[in-house]
């Protein structure tokens, strides 16, 4: 019995690889895509696990290049996180490795900036600093699976670095991995002939 | 408020500027039109070889010829001073004039290096943390001159990295910490010659032509 369900799911796994191999083509040039969903993320220097909702968009100006714009807002999951707000916006270019094809690995290069409260835990201060405006170095790695002609899958890795200036403190240097996947849409407003 | 309309600024540059996308740039000969993002690292800033400060903007370039090139930036910068204790912020508009050393052929080959100059209205605030003290701020304007290179990913999309001194031409504006651990921000008239090393590494796409070429 045991092998029996074993064997369908060694069969069900080729065939949902076969599916994914069949490479035919979707046209991305002039294709929008965006997605909003939930993110976790990992503030090395402080050991702080952060949660937030972040929404992003890519406007193909080929099947290479697109244009990228992103939002990330930090939830307030407990009282005791330190960050009560690490909320970004972030803007730049993402480069498709591939061409036209259903995966499209990228690689995405989005500077921006920050928008950081911290809780002020010295000497017995239990106050909430300013929110102060840095800005942000960032890039990220990702992955997108067009699955259908309005929806696709994603993963995303982003890499974050900012410099954290808030009067009340010390400033600090932040280094961030923020990890998101899920469910995005895309469609096309209109076909413009590929110029690459 | 000031803070406020030059975020407005590189949020402009960053994101309303690419709307302009999609022209068909008849890509043989300049004028060009890109746009792009940088990231920017500050070394050496202000006589202070310990500090590095991190930076984000936009820009965009009209090439004109085929070897001379524009640039037109926006970008903030800020940098931890005194291991932390201090601040400073930088904020930057201006533009450059870029000359390729090599023909670029269209920016056919890999890479395209170049030197380039320009001029920026900078302004800078200077905070001491944990104090009371007031934070400082002037407006002033900068030079820069260094050199770069283009990686051409393909002849619309190009990676750049460029190396440049600016040197702020206003006011010198800088924290004296005292041996009693007392600090103030002291303000000097006058040019120094203070400024600092700029490493950016942006990102570019050539979208279209901004005006027709004679023939």
């Amino acid at each position: 019995m045991e092998k029996k369900k074993i064997s369908v799911f060694i069969i069900l796994c080729l065939m949902s690889l076969k599916g994914i191999t069949q490479e035919d083509a979707i046209e991305r040039t002039g294709m929008f895509r965006g997605q909003a969903n939930l993110a976790g993320s990992y503030i090395m220097p402080f050991k702080q696990f952060g949660t937030f909702i972040t929404g992003d968009f890519n406007y193909y100006l080929n099947p290479q290049v697109s244009i990228t714009g992103e939002g990330w807002y930090m939830l307030p999951v407990t009282e005791k996180q330190l960050f009560t707000a690490h909320h970004n916006l972030l803007g730049g270019i993402t480069w498709h490795l591939s061409k036209n094809t259903r995966w499209d690995p990228y690689l995405a290069f989005t500077p921006g900036i920050s928008f950081t409260a911290q809780r002020d835990t010295t000497e017995g201060n239990n106050r909430i600093t300013p929110v102060a405006l840095s800005p942000a170095l960032t890039l990220a790695v990702g992955c997108n699976y067009y699955a259908g002609s309005i929806f696709h899958f994603f993963v995303k890795i982003r890499y974050l670095y900012t410099n954290l200036i808030a009067q009340e403190l010390p400033s600090s240097t932040l280094h961030e991995i923020r990890i998101t996947a899920g469910l995005g849409f895309n469609f096309r407003k209109k076909k413009i002939k590929s110029q690459d | 408020m000031k803070n406020w309309k030059i975020y407005a600024v590189l949020a402009f540059m960053v994101f309303i500027i690419p709307t302009y996308a999609q022209t068909n740039p008849e890509d043989e000969r300049p004028p060009r039109f890109s746009f792009g993002a940088r990231s920017t690292m500050s070394l050496f800033s202000h006589g202070e070889p310990e500090t590095i400060g991190v930076g984000a903007g936009g820009q965009f370039r009209v090439q004109i010829t085929d070897r001379i090139n524009t640039e037109w930036f926006a970008d903030v910068i800020s940098t931890r001073l005194h291991h932390g204790l201090a601040s400073r912020m930088d904020y930057h508009i201006g533009w450059s004039v870029m000359f390729y050393i090599l023909h670029p052929k269209n920016f056919s080959r890999k890479f395209t290096p170049y030197v380039v100059a320009g001029h920026c209205f900078d302004y800078t605030r200077l905070s001491i943390h944990q104090r009371d003290e007031t934070p400082k701020a002037r407006w002033s304007s900068a030079v820069q001159m260094g050199g770069g290179v283009h990686y051409n990913i393909t002849r619309r999309f190009d990676i750049t990295l460029t190396c440049q001194y600016m040197m702020h031409l206003g006011n010198d504006l800088h924290i004296h910490f005292h041996e009693d651990g007392s600090a103030e921000i002291e303000e000097h008239a006058g040019t120094t010659g203070e400024g600092h090393l700029l490493v950016n590494l942006s990102v570019n796409y050539k979208i279209g032509k901004p005006w027709k070429r004679k023939k």
